[in-house]
């Protein structure tokens, strides 16, 4: 089933990168609620981050390292964050228990499907921010003991040193060549019901993930809105 | 080896291209859904650009839900088009199949598409509208590992083939929906 | 993920000195290098493995692990520690060594192996991939995020934005990577001789490459087997390890190739492999595959039951009686599987034999009084 012979799909403008702030979308009539008679504890899925460098010949090569330390910035930005709202964060490994990995996994389809929702509106939903991944989200619930789920994504790329020059240079003769970009999302699921109640896009090119200052705007811009 | 770009991208690249309209179905009417036939949508569905031959309808995105309504399958010809194939490759109709060749197919071309693992089972005959057609159950994964059911209902008459094919996670969804996809293949009427 | 690392460094230094006998020692000044590109497909091969470890069609049958896991570690020596064996269910066939010491072993692969001998070529050949430290300057990642957003990758990707380096395959479509020539050309020659030295017989590597290049020439349409697409020049290669066969053939007479063991150990699983393999659509590559496989091995009755279903399948002029007569060799095997009976009723049916249809039916459901189709079948019975 392939639509190409239709429409030839043009340039992709990355309709991301307009999306320059990021959006953000809350689930209808939410109202957050916490177990009662114990802390309050959200479980933070292992964060999908991953850092590259865009060289010179357009190339993306992930980069270990940065990686490493973007991703731990992350972590710890996270759990300051919501320490700092009195609530606990269980840091969750990356799943081996079949059932967390398919969630781990529909999840993913799901954030697609929200991210694709943006380009390609679907009529139903299109007054309501209405999306689940079911009740099987118990099983998160059960291992880690906490009442919402947080779900983070984050794809970034960084220009060398080559592309930079590349892109001035270009820039000199008025022609665009793209540079690195940050594309990444936020989302929070109820574990109790599996309702994602709220889905952050980053924008476009915000903090640099490779040092701790740069990372702490970008989860403050990841986060904004949260709803905890 | 070329690899089936997915449905997704294209998806994204004719939206963006303005040429792809998502419209709403709604319930309480018949809907047509192609070869003359009519279902009863039973809720409202997300339609993605029909052409002849090939409707789909959605409620979350083809990402995750997606019901197929192929139509008028002729003889020598695949049940869809799959990117960087031949038709002949992909595996083709032909009138005097049974429904066993037909499980068959839907099952290659499904592993062709870019499914992992595709099993069918189940298979019996079925209504199709008045007509007997037949029905099998699906288990496959996508590429990423998510694991997937699937239900079909078809018939051959006059020569040519038409499948119904709903897909849907084994998490959640595919449960969630099916009773509401029995409701719309029982419903079938018309040609 | 740094001792491995320079274990791996360690093996590649002392291969390119000489053969795995002697401890690894460090090469002088050896350091990690974290900034580096090998580092970041260390990470991305390291989630990849991370990955398949909880993939939905990884094989975990214990005893067939320990089989193959068991091979690879005589093969490997004193490595065997630092390799990590995969099965994953695809009928693909292929095998592939990544940086890391994973080896992921396709079931496709399994199926087209008719003893441990040409097993042990094949592994020893991914194996000297792994140890010799090949270069990865042609690496191709197949871009298959894990849990998120193959959408934006294969979006941005197409933006020109390139984030294909986030994603890695994980279920076993492909190779990771490439080498090149040089690197392929010793895999052959070293995997050869690893092999060898554990007493496998020589002539058996060869026919693996022979029987491969076989099965793509049945292939019409583009996309060579996989194990192929990713060990290119196969003529050249089937040319140079027959002249070592050959060398080698006389220098002793009791070379191994356990069979009947290979046998043994595949047999549980053959039923669904063959599943796999038919459900590809791809009946022309399947003929060939099971005219093998059923010729070196004639009481096989689910080979000869793949033989039917492929004729059955491939549906070309005669292929009906060829059919015919692969599911009745197949029934006078020993254990026959009842949907050799379904295969004759369906190849009957189409061809208006009604009474050969009508007997077969009712054998397939007397043997099979479960069958998952038994609906269908009953409904054919009442139409004839």
């Amino acid at each position: 089933m392939r639509f190409h012979q239709f429409c030839a799909p043009l340039a992709f403008c990355l309709a991301l990168a307009g999306c320059a702030n990021g959006n953000t979308d809350l689930a209808q009539g939410l109202n957050v609620s916490w177990s009662a008679g114990a802390a309050k504890r959200i479980v933070m899925v292992d964060p999908d981050v991953e850092l590259s460098e865009l060289t010179m010949g357009g190339i993306t090569e992930a980069r270990a390292d940065w990686t490493a330390t973007g991703k731990t910035f992350v972590r710890d930005d996270i759990i300051s964050t919501l320490a700092a709202k009195g609530i606990d964060v269980a840091a969750a490994d990356p799943p081996t228990d079949p059932r967390e990995v398919q969630l781990v996994k529909l999840h993913g389809a799901v954030g697609a499907s929200i991210f694709l929702n943006t380009l390609l509106q679907l009529p139903t939903k299109k007054k309501n921010f209405d999306w689940t991944l079911g009740p099987g989200v118990s099983a998160l619930r059960d291992h880690y003991k906490g009442d919402y789920a947080l779900f983070v994504y984050i794809r970034d790329s960084y220009s060398s040193g080559g592309r930079i020059l590349l892109q001035l240079g270009a820039a000199a003769l008025g022609v665009g060549v793209s540079g690195g970009q940050q594309v990444g999302f936020a989302s929070l699921v109820d574990l109790r019901t599996g309702q994602i109640v709220w889905f952050n896009r980053l924008g476009n090119a915000t903090g640099s993930l490779k040092d701790a200052k740069g990372a702490t705007t970008t989860v403050t811009r990841l986060l904004s809105g949260l709803p905890l | 080896m070329m690899r089936p770009i997915r449905l997704l991208v294209l998806l994204l690249g004719a939206a963006l291209a303005g040429c792809t309209a998502v419209t709403l179905v709604e319930p309480g009417k018949p809907a047509a859904v192609g070869d003359g036939v009519n279902v009863m949508p039973q809720v409202r569905w997300n339609q993605i650009a029909p052409r002849k031959g090939q409707t789909v309808w959605t409620q979350n995105g083809p990402a995750i839900d997606s019901v197929y309504f192929l139509t008028g399958i002729a003889d020598g010809k695949p049940l869809y088009s799959v990117a960087g194939m031949r038709d002949a490759d992909v595996g083709i109709f032909r009138a005097n199949m049974l429904p066993n060749d037909v499980q068959d197919l839907v099952v290659g071309t499904m592993q062709k598409e870019g499914y992992d693992n595709v099993r069918a089972g189940s298979l019996a005959p079925c209504p199709f509208g008045a007509a007997t057609g037949f029905c099998f159950d699906l288990d496959f994964a996508t590429k990423d590992g998510l694991l997937m059911k699937g239900k079909v209902l078809a018939i051959t008459r006059n020569n040519t083939l038409n499948v119904f094919e709903f897909r849907a996670p084994s998490e959640y969804y595919f449960a969630a929906l099916v009773p509401t996809v029995d409701k719309i293949f029982a419903s079938v009427e018309g040609k | 993920m740094r001792e491995r690392r320079l274990l791996l460094a360690c093996a590649g230094w002392l291969a390119l000195t000489g053969p795995l006998a002697a401890a690894p020692l460090p090469p002088p000044g050896y350091e990690a290098d974290m900034s580096g590109d090998e580092a970041g497909l260390w990470m991305q091969v390291d989630k990849a493995e991370a990955a398949l470890k909880v993939a939905p069609n990884i094989v975990r049958d214990p005893a067939l692990n320990a089989y193959v896991q068991g091979l690879v570690c005589r093969l490997a020596g004193e490595y065997c520690d630092t390799l990590r064996v995969y099965i994953v269910e695809t009928p693909e066939f292929n095998a592939a060594a990544m940086p890391n010491g994973a080896i992921m072993v396709n079931t496709g692969l399994l199926l087209r192996m008719q003893n441990e001998a040409q097993l042990a070529f094949v592994l020893g050949h991914e194996i000297t991939h792994f140890l010799h430290r090949h270069t990865l300057e042609h690496m191709r990642m197949a871009v298959h995020t894990g849990s998120v957003l193959a959408v934006i990758g294969l979006a941005t990707a197409a933006a020109g934005v390139g984030y294909a380096g986030s994603a890695v395959n994980t279920l076993g479509v492909g190779a990771i990577y490439s080498n090149s020539r040089d690197e392929e050309r010793d895999a052959d020659a070293n995997g050869f001789q690893i092999a060898m030295n554990k007493g496998y017989a020589p002539d058996q590597a060869p026919a693996v490459w022979r029987f491969m290049v076989a099965e793509d020439k049945a292939r019409e349409h583009s996309g060579r087997i996989a194990f192929l697409a990713d060990h290119p020049q196969s003529e050249e290669r089937l040319a140079t390890l027959q002249k070592a066969a050959d060398s080698a053939r006389s220098t002793r007479s009791d070379w191994t190739e356990n069979a009947d063991l290979y046998r043994k150990i595949a047999t549980p699983f053959l039923s669904r492999w063959i599943e796999d393999e038919l459900a590809r659509g791809e009946p022309r590559e399947s003929v060939v595959l099971f005219q093998r496989l059923s010729a070196a091995d004639p009481a096989n009755a689910l080979y000869q039951y793949g033989l039917g279903e492929a004729y059955r399948r491939r549906n070309m002029k005669d292929d009906a009686p060829q059919a015919i007569a692969a599911y009745r060799a197949a029934l006078a095997c020993a254990e026959p599987p009842a949907e050799a009976w379904r295969g004759i009723g369906l190849v009957a049916m189409k061809s208006g034999d009604r009474p050969q249809a009508k007997d077969a039916f009712t054998a397939y459901r007397a043997h099979a009084p479960d069958a998952a189709d038994k609906a269908m079948i009953d409904f054919y019975l009442t139409q004839l």
